[in-house]
């Protein structure tokens, strides 16, 4: 009776079916597959882009400044947060900047992974920093309004591999993502590189095989981000000024802690945006600074290249600023 | 609890775990309850309706079986479906038909307003009800006996893997299954693994990827996409339902046979149809059995005069639009398939196009018709449909976005393609599974590596949990 409702695609019920032997043969083979890919994964990591570039250096950057500072008694500052700072900051011009201007002597890095927010800089300053007791002397983040409210993971696999620690996997889970599904790859992405760097592999395969990749996908996104912006309507202030700032809290608590002075950095942007007092009074409260660059003199549109990140002559400018503002704040404390 | 979600393998794993230590009585228990909680972690609210028609069904089905009053018989066959119905046509289609009232109303001037309930559609229920409607019918015609046991009765209508997206299974095929013990089978796990991998190649890799693009087309506002794009948006949708759509049934079926029970074939190789009888029976195979068995026999079938068998075919292929879902676009979807049917019925019997070339020119042809009625049943709204409709047929321009989506077309299914001709081939689609293991393990191979690499960019419901 059983085999008369069999559908009619099925094989002759256990005549030529595949036995199970024979199949694990077939999952042994996949599974030697994956491992594999992973291995590849891994070996590419390092070098797979500008960005896995970077946070790979991480350590040596951290290391070596933290040695400089030991070595000279300068202050260590690093420069934080993502492509807004990369971009906005030329180091060696900084440099040059405090010596012309009889400045502070200090040792500066940047740790700029792009398109990183709050949550990634809670979990990547509590890796590379915390964890490894090498804290600066004072933590310049620079962002714009976006960057520090509580929200979702922007790049959860990125963070997952990249920013969090094993050993803070639980808070990850427990503070930062609600589903199963999340915390379940964040666990894999944790673990494999293949997963964990996937956006990137993804990328570059696509846009190798694909000439005009890039430009659609953007095209392509940018359709799906206004249909739901038409949906939700645009953000108001309003829902701006509704936003909570745990995350932050977070940071500035873990580098008070340890003793390390946070100076919140609002970045030039070609038109001025709204920074919440909400933000403002939390770094305040905590004994943290904040110091708006988003009216540096004689800063206009034409010093972003892309009306988002700054240009050449946008660096000069806020490098400029920087040296001043560094200048200003002496004593700088080691 | 979606198949394509970390928390569906965990829950399955712990079910099939003791799935296997336990006794068939057990077994049917286990799968009750697995199926209720599947059920309840997307709304438990729901959970009674799912009772209600299970119980309705279960005891209209019994006093049919107790009596030989054929008065009684239509009685309690007529109570049962206006139940079920009634149910169906509250839940789906209220907000609907008091929305076109007032359309309607409006259109002679008479302004009529009425505060419409936000009703949530319960998951699955279309699929569930007619499965529920098949079996009472059954038994009312004599076809199947009706089960007297409560739990085997209540798993069948709510048997987890196909419970909201089907395939919707017969009474005469999943009941008895569920009645008798499962027997071990040597070819379970094999087909079990093909069946979840290929369809989570589908629903993942082709239907979100492509779904993605699609979306971003169908969401465009009038002026910003050109013909082109409009075209490439309309493809790629045929392309994220099916995968989508037949990816959820393959996994249902993969799930199932690992619980020794089979699910019905619910796709084969549909953009391979030649002809639109050739693609209902390889589309939904489920459900265009099911309006064929219960609908459109009923209504004479192919059996009574030229008038009739056309009027047959849109009645029941209007009926399978709305079933999809409320709303003007999917009836016009239907309409637009039934007056295919019925233009194909004006050709002599048995009239096909010569030879290989006239099979892929027809291949070809019918594909591109069953696009272009893709563009009824995905856009939003009549006018939207129209729009597009005009802009492909006037304003075809190149853009990057549809040289972007054309590239994607090409990379997620040609190799879909290619995989499917060399089934039909054969007319299987278990040409794999008897080839030498090394030709499976290497489809394997890239199964999971397209599902490794390439996951959708947002992680994607499946659409037909909506109808």
């Amino acid at each position: 009776m059983l085999t008369k409702h069999h559908d009619y695609d099925a094989l002759p019920t256990d005549k030529r079916a595949p036995s199970i032997r024979q199949e694990m043969r077939v999952v042994a083979v996949v599974v030697l597959f994956i491992i594999a890919l992973e291995i590849v994964a891994r070996i590419m990591a390092p070098t797979l882009d500008y960005d896995r570039e970077h946070i790979h250096a991480f350590p040596e950057i951290i290391s070596e400044a933290n040695k400089q500072s030991k070595e000279t008694q300068k202050p260590n500052i690093v420069f934080f947060g993502n492509s807004l700072m990369m971009h906005g900051l030329d180091n060696a011009l900084l440099q040059s900047k405090l010596t012309q201007q009889s400045g502070p002597d200090i040792v500066s890095t940047k740790i700029t992974p792009v398109g990183t927010a709050m949550l990634d800089w809670v979990y990547l300053y509590k890796r590379y920093f915390e964890s490894t007791n090498q804290h600066p002397d004072i933590l310049i983040v620079g962002f714009v309004a976006h960057h520090i409210h509580d929200q979702e993971p922007i790049k959860l696999r990125r963070l997952s591999r990249h920013f969090v620690a094993k050993q803070n996997l639980p808070e990850l889970w427990t503070k930062d993502l609600g589903d199963f599904h999340r915390v379940a790859q964040s666990v894999l992405c944790n673990v494999s590189a293949l997963e964990g760097d996937q956006p990137e592999h993804q990328l570059k395969i696509l846009s190798g095989i694909i000439s005009h990749y890039k430009t659609g996908l953007n095209r392509n996104n940018e359709l799906v981000r206004e249909a739901a912006q038409r949906r939700a309507g645009q953000i108001s202030s309003q829902q701006i000024n509704r936003s909570t700032f745990q995350r932050m809290e977070r940071l500035i608590k873990i580098c008070k802690k340890h003793g390390v002075e946070i100076w919140f950095i609002p970045m030039p942007q070609p038109e001025t945006w709204p920074l919440n007092p909400d933000a403002i009074k939390l770094a305040e409260q905590h004994g943290m600074k904040v110091i708006d660059a988003q009216q540096i003199e004689d800063m206009n549109e034409t010093d972003f290249s892309d009306g988002y990140h700054l240009g050449k002559t946008g660096t000069e400018k806020f490098t400029h600023w920087i040296a001043q503002k560094l200048n200003e704040q002496r004593p700088l404390t080691k | 609890m979606l198949f394509n979600s970390y928390a569906f393998w965990l829950f399955l794993t712990l079910v099939w775990i003791l799935y296997r230590w336990l006794p068939h009585r057990g077994q049917n228990i286990l799968l009750l309850v697995a199926s209720y909680y599947f059920y309840s972690c997307w709304d438990w609210r729901f959970l009674p309706l799912i009772l209600t028609t299970t119980l309705v069904n279960y005891f209209t089905a019994i006093g049919i079986s107790k009596s030989d009053n054929k008065t009684k018989h239509r009685w309690l066959i007529a109570f049962s479906i206006t139940v079920s119905l009634a149910i169906l046509a509250f839940f789906k289609y209220w907000g609907f038909f008091i929305e076109s009232t007032i359309d309607f109303l409006a259109w002679f001037g008479l302004q009529a307003s009425t505060s419409t309930l936000q009703i949530i559609l319960p998951v699955g229920i279309s699929f569930y009800t007619f499965q529920t409607m098949s079996y009472t019918i059954d038994v009312y015609r004599g076809k199947t006996k009706a089960t007297h046991s409560l739990p085997d009765f209540a798993l069948y209508v709510a048997y987890f893997p196909q419970l909201v997206a089907g395939p919707i299974e017969r009474s005469s095929s999943l009941l008895p299954q569920i009645t008798q013990p499962r027997r071990h089978r040597t070819g379970d796990f094999a087909e079990g693994l093909y069946l979840i991998l290929l369809g989570l190649f589908l629903k993942v890799v082709v239907g979100d990827n492509l779904g993605f693009i699609a979306n971003g087309i169908f969401s465009a506002e009038k002026g910003d996409i050109t013909g082109t794009d409009a075209l490439i948006g309309i493809y790629c949708f045929a392309f994220q339902i099916y995968g989508d759509f037949a990816g959820y049934s393959s996994i249902a079926r993969g799930v199932s046979k690992w619980l020794n029970i089979d699910l019905m074939t619910n796709f084969r190789m549909p953009y391979l149809a030649r002809n639109p009888s050739d693609f209902w029976q390889r589309w939904h195979i489920s459900l265009s059995s099911w309006l064929r068995d219960y609908l459109y026999i009923p209504l004479g079938g192919n059996r009574c005069s030229t008038f009739k068998i056309y009027r047959n075919l849109m009645l029941t292929m209007l009926l399978g639009g709305l079933w999809h879902g409320a709303g003007w676009t999917f009836i016009i979807w239907g309409g637009i398939h039934g007056l295919i049917l019925c233009l194909y019925r004006t050709l002599p019997k048995n009239w096909k196009l010569p030879g290989i070339w006239g099979r892929t020119l027809a291949t070809l042809w019918f594909f591109h018709i069953v696009c272009l009625t893709w563009l009824f049943f995905r856009a939003d709204n009549l006018p939207q449909a129209w729009d597009m409709l005009v802009l492909i047929f006037t304003e075809q321009n190149i853009t990057p976005l549809s040289r972007y989506g054309l590239s994607m077309l090409a990379f997620f299914t040609l190799p879909l393609m290619i995989y499917e001709v060399w089934l039909d081939q054969k007319h299987t689609l278990r040409r794999l599974e008897t080839s030498p293991w090394g030709w499976r393990a290497a489809i394997y191979c890239y199964f999971v590596f397209m599902l490794i690499l390439f996951p959708p960019p947002v992680f994607g419901q499946f659409i037909y949990f909506q109808f």
